[in-house]
């Protein structure tokens, strides 16, 4: 039993290396299936100069990565992002040319409204769980 | 000894393993404290002879600790937690002979733990409102044991009356153990630096002999 729980946490450690190695925001951790090609740049910055600042923008750019922001600045060569993230981050610059689609964010936090969720149900869970034992050990 | 030896592998396994790359950007937050209540299930293993229900495992202990944690990356932290549970009892049960004659005694033990944790965890996600979590560490922990024996009697094949074989009487122990535990948990912020925070830990000696549920509230520094 021992030597089984000891594989199974190397086994851990062993997969989490590999997820410290591709460390940084979650966005550029995804792995892209196919590379999408970018749009006229020209086009692109037409159509987003015609996005007024604060817009909430999900940016897939052509190596694949996917950034979620609130749109900041726009200029003819590039964009500037703030991503969405817990604690502020540093405005980044985004390329035009490497900005395959853009398009506006709904603003439901998917994410957070499940993570929200699983919170409050395993809380709640725990919560009758610990009474019960309370009240049952007398 | 072994156990401690596993430990110390398991954890600096992890720790060379997920942040090497990392150490040269400052994490978000230096540090966390938390405190969290929770379910223990402690294995307390009946003495040989127990007659009755084996039932070899203390469930109803509310346990509470608290903690704090140092982080050398966003994903690496080396946490410490001091607690303790309420007291388990597990009722015992065993026959006595003596001069050829045949009785039972009884007994309550309660079981009551005092632990301190020291466990280092890879927390998964940067910056996010949601983090779960993997770690294992190494458990020291105070077992006090009290048993109550309410005696045996034995009716005297002469006079038929009754007499004690074995008076009441209370027995204690105090042992201290040092064992392996891994867990797995989240935190869920509620604002950008306070979080609820939740975990589930095993603790191993010849098997599972520890599992506890934890949840509470803590903040970022």
């Amino acid at each position: 039993m021992r030597k089984r729980a000891m594989a199974a946490f190397i086994c851990v450690a062993v997969v989490t290396s590999g997820c410290a190695s591709a460390a940084g925001p979650r966005y550029a951790r995804a792995t892209p299936q196919s590379t999408a090609s970018a749009a006229d740049p020209a086009l692109m910055a037409d159509y987003l100069q015609h996005l007024p600042a604060g817009s909430k923008v999900k940016i897939e750019r052509t190596d694949g990565h996917v950034l979620k922001g609130t749109l900041m600045k726009v200029e003819a060569e590039s964009i500037v992002v703030q991503r969405n993230t817990r604690v502020p981050e540093t405005p980044v610059t985004v390329p035009m040319r490497e900005i395959a689609r853009v398009t506006l964010d709904s603003g439901s936090s998917t994410g957070k409204t499940v993570g929200i969720t699983v919170a409050a149900s395993v809380g709640a869970t725990f919560g009758v769980l610990f009474l019960l034992a309370a009240l049952l050990g007398g | 000894m072994r156990p401690l030896l596993q430990a110390v592998a398991v954890v600096a396994a992890l720790a060379s393993s997920a942040g090497a790359q990392e150490l040269d950007r400052s994490p978000l937050a230096r540090a966390d404290a938390q405190v969290v209540v929770g379910w223990q299930n402690l294995r307390e293993q009946q003495p040989a002879g127990t007659l009755g229900p084996q039932n070899n495992w203390l469930n109803s202990i509310v346990h509470g600790a608290v903690g704090a944690g140092w982080y050398w990356t966003d994903h690496l932290k080396t946490a410490i937690d001091f607690g303790g549970g309420t007291s388990g009892r597990q009722y015992r049960y065993s026959q006595v002979i003596a001069g050829g004659t045949t009785t039972y005694s009884e007994s309550l033990a309660h079981v009551r733990e005092t632990n301190l944790g020291i466990s280092q965890q890879y927390q998964f996600f940067r910056n996010e409102w949601f983090h779960p979590h993997v770690g294992a560490g190494i458990d020291i922990a105070r077992k006090h044991t009290t048993e109550e024996y309410f005696g045996a009697n034995v009716v005297d094949s002469v006079t038929h009356a009754p007499r004690a074989l074995i008076g009441p009487h209370t027995e204690s122990e105090s042992r201290t153990l040092v064992r392996p535990f891994g867990e797995l948990g989240f935190k869920a912020y509620m604002t950008t630096r306070a979080f609820f925070t939740s975990d589930a830990r095993i603790r191993f000696q010849g098997g599972i002999d520890e599992v506890r549920f934890r949840f509470g509230f803590g903040v970022d520094f």
